[in-house]
């Protein structure tokens, strides 16, 4: 429970920035709210930094409803931040609100909720298309 | 004898196409560019002359065969990638357009097909290793390629060490900046798996032919909205550090061996597609830098530079930049790339990433493939995207006390503070504040009001989170919608007061002793007004 708490509160603190972020009452669940109204002409992106991984390790970015909007695997070896894009679909914005599960996969393991440091930023940003 | 010959490889592209075109007929016909020598087709095109792959299989093997002094050596090849690839930066695109295209020249001198080019792995299309890439030495684990790091070492050991004595001062220089200054640096890295890059067989590729597929989240990763995700993206590359959209070849860097962020593109299809080819176990030479042992690596990429053309021709049919622009243009072209070298082992003369602007330096162009629909055809009226002009504020009072606000103020056009149109980019406030380690978790008000008596509004808040907390960092806060400006005359622009006003520390994050007393550090450096 602590680790859970430790993550609303950092994406919490990260987003208080640029979005009203609040954080669900769900496990590893984040409620992120765009900073406004998609425009038609827009899109909108996730920007994700994350911390250190473990070796092999994948952040896995899903709604809550379970639909896969997309990973972040760090590639460059050694790296201890990755800053990674992921489109969201306008479908999966609710009232202005994305419902975000957020796991880290690693090999040979179940999933699992990020630890305190793995996900340093999670932000919604509309994108001109 | 020339006119001829094209005449006779126009007719057979004719026919390709055609076939091509037939195979994957839930896309849009599209022309292919007019007078391109090569042709890289999908890998699973029926168009695809079978002697390709079996070219791509006789010049593998006569680089596994080139003794390790030779740069053309397959794993030689490979370490150019470990000495200098860009990856979570604008080069991301350029220099791997260089290095396939190398490769693919040095393959076809080898394989003696003078038409020779790489097939792509269209991983949208077929989400699984194809498999034609588990035959002979097309999959790393073939008994052609070294099984081991203890038998892999004393082969290339004394060719690394020359390698090293022969480098300029400038390679040097890009090694030292990867952590590579030494061979012992470079053998840290080159170990065996999981300590280093090399994965012995039969762990050289993760997927096998009984499980080719790749996994669920990946498959998400590489799924056609993602892909028209990436290809919509209307920027070449993002600011630095910048809050605008990473861009479509990842975001600007100072250099080539400097991680910035990434876009779609780099993030999900690229890096994902990677790490999956290591299966449950994540094993395979894919997940590492040492990836281009790999044979896939080069269809892989292949993919992401057809996508790039894709993206270059969507830009340009929409009336928009396909490359940077004006300064960033110059800075990212003259970026060096050191280290290629052409078909007879020399360094080649290209060295620049401008020189890979475009396909015509290698002479080529793809069949079609997922993502070609995001090509509007010619003429398409579509809104350019607006432009965003910057006012920077002068600070009047740089120093944030406790309890005492610190800002600076903007002129900015009331015009480009008037209700925004909806495609608009956000009006914002850019903040940089110099900070010191005791800031972190502090938190901030920042409040803009029109100078002169006018009520301030809260612009957003800046929370200090981060495990490096030492310089200029820069927030970005959005303009309240509700910003009532009034010029003093048509045109003149209204003064816009931004105050950074000090909070208490984040919930949960509290203050020691240490932290209270010198909780007065940060410097406000530099007020950014952004608008459209």
């Amino acid at each position: 429970m602590r680790r859970y708490l430790a993550i609303a509160a950092l994406v919490a603190s990260v987003l208080a920035s640029t979005t009203s972020a609040r954080v669900a009452e769900e496990a590893a669940v984040i409620e992120l709210a765009a900073p406004r109204a998609a425009a038609g002409s827009e899109s909108v992106e996730l920007a994700v930094t994350t911390g250190a991984l473990p070796p092999g390790a994948r952040l896995a970015l899903s709604t809550e409803n379970g639909e896969i909007l997309g990973a972040v695997a760090p590639y460059a070896p050694g790296s201890r931040s990755t800053t990674a894009t992921v489109p969201v679909p306008r479908s999966a914005i609710v009232d202005g609100r994305l419902r975000l599960r957020v796991e880290v996969l690693e090999p040979g393991a179940p999933p699992r909720p990020p630890r305190p440091g793995e996900v340093q930023r999670l932000e919604l940003m509309p994108r001109s298309e | 004898m020339t006119a001829l010959f094209h005449a006779a490889v126009t007719r057979r592209r004719f026919l390709r196409t055609s076939a091509a075109a037939l195979a994957t007929s839930a896309l849009p016909s599209v022309a292919p560019a007019q007078g391109a020598r090569f042709r890289r087709f999908e890998i699973s095109d029926p168009g695809m002359p079978p002697r390709m792959l079996d070219s791509y299989k006789k010049g593998i093997r006569e680089m596994l065969n080139r003794p390790a002094t030779d740069p053309r050596n397959w794993y030689r090849n490979a370490f150019l990638h470990v000495f200098d690839c860009p990856h979570q930066n604008w080069w991301f695109l350029a220099w791997h357009r260089a290095y396939i295209g190398w490769l693919e020249a040095t393959i076809r001198e080898f394989s003696g097909d003078t038409e020779f080019a790489l097939p792509y792995w269209d991983w949208t299309k077929t989400p699984r290793v194809p498999a034609a890439m588990f035959g002979d030495v097309l999959d790393p684990n073939n008994a052609a390629f070294i099984p081991t790091f203890a038998a892999f070492k004393p082969q290339f050991d004394a060719p690394v060490t020359a390698l090293w004595a022969a480098f300029s001062p400038a390679q040097q220089d890009v090694l030292a900046q990867r952590g590579l200054a030494s061979t012992a640096d470079f053998w840290n890295a080159v170990a065996a798996a999981p300590a280093g890059m090399f994965f012995e067989q039969p762990a050289a590729r993760g997927l096998t032919p009984a499980s080719p597929d790749l996994d669920r989240t990946t498959r998400a990763t590489v799924a056609l909205p993602t892909i028209r995700s990436a290809l919509r993206t209307a920027n070449f590359a993002g600011s630095a550090n910048g809050r605008d959209a990473a861009g479509f070849a990842s975001a600007q860097a100072a250099s080539h061996n400097d991680q910035s962020r990434e876009g779609i593109l780099e993030s999900q299809p690229h890096d994902n597609v990677h790490g999956a080819m290591g299966g449950a176990a994540h094993n395979a030479f894919m997940v590492s830098f040492l990836s281009p042992v790999d044979p896939i690596f080069f269809l892989h990429h292949g993919n992401l530079d057809r996508l790039w053309d894709v993206w270059t021709r969507r830009q340009a049919a929409l009336g928009r930049p396909t490359l940077p622009q004006g300064a960033d243009l110059a800075a990212w072209s003259s970026e060096r790339f050191l280290f290629f070298s052409d078909p007879s082992g020399q360094p080649v003369a290209k060295t620049s990433a401008g020189d890979y602007a475009a396909m015509s330096v290698f002479d080529y162009d793809y069949s079609s493939g997922s993502g070609e629909d995001e090509v509007p055809p010619p003429g398409t009226p579509v809104a350019a995207v607006p432009a965003t002009r910057a006012f920077s504020a002068q600070i009047t009072s740089s120093t944030i006390g406790a309890g005492v606000p610190a800002g600076g103020v903007a002129q900015v056009p009331a015009a480009a503070l008037e209700a925004a149109a909806p495609q608009a980019p956000p009006r914002v406030a850019e903040v940089t504040l110099n900070l010191g380690p005791a800031d972190q978790g502090r938190r901030f008000r920042v409040l803009v009001a029109p100078a002169g008596g006018g009520n301030p509004i809260e612009a957003g808040g800046i929370t200090i989170f981060s495990h490096h907390v030492h310089g200029p960092t820069t927030f970005t806060v959005p303009l309240p919608e509700n910003l009532a400006v009034t010029a003093a005359a048509p045109g003149a622009s209204v003064p816009l007061d931004i105050r950074v006003v000090p909070l208490e520390a984040a919930p949960g994050v509290a203050l020691g002793p240490r932290e209270r007393a010198t909780a007065t550090s940060p410097q406000v450096a530099k007020i950014t007004v952004r608008t459209s």
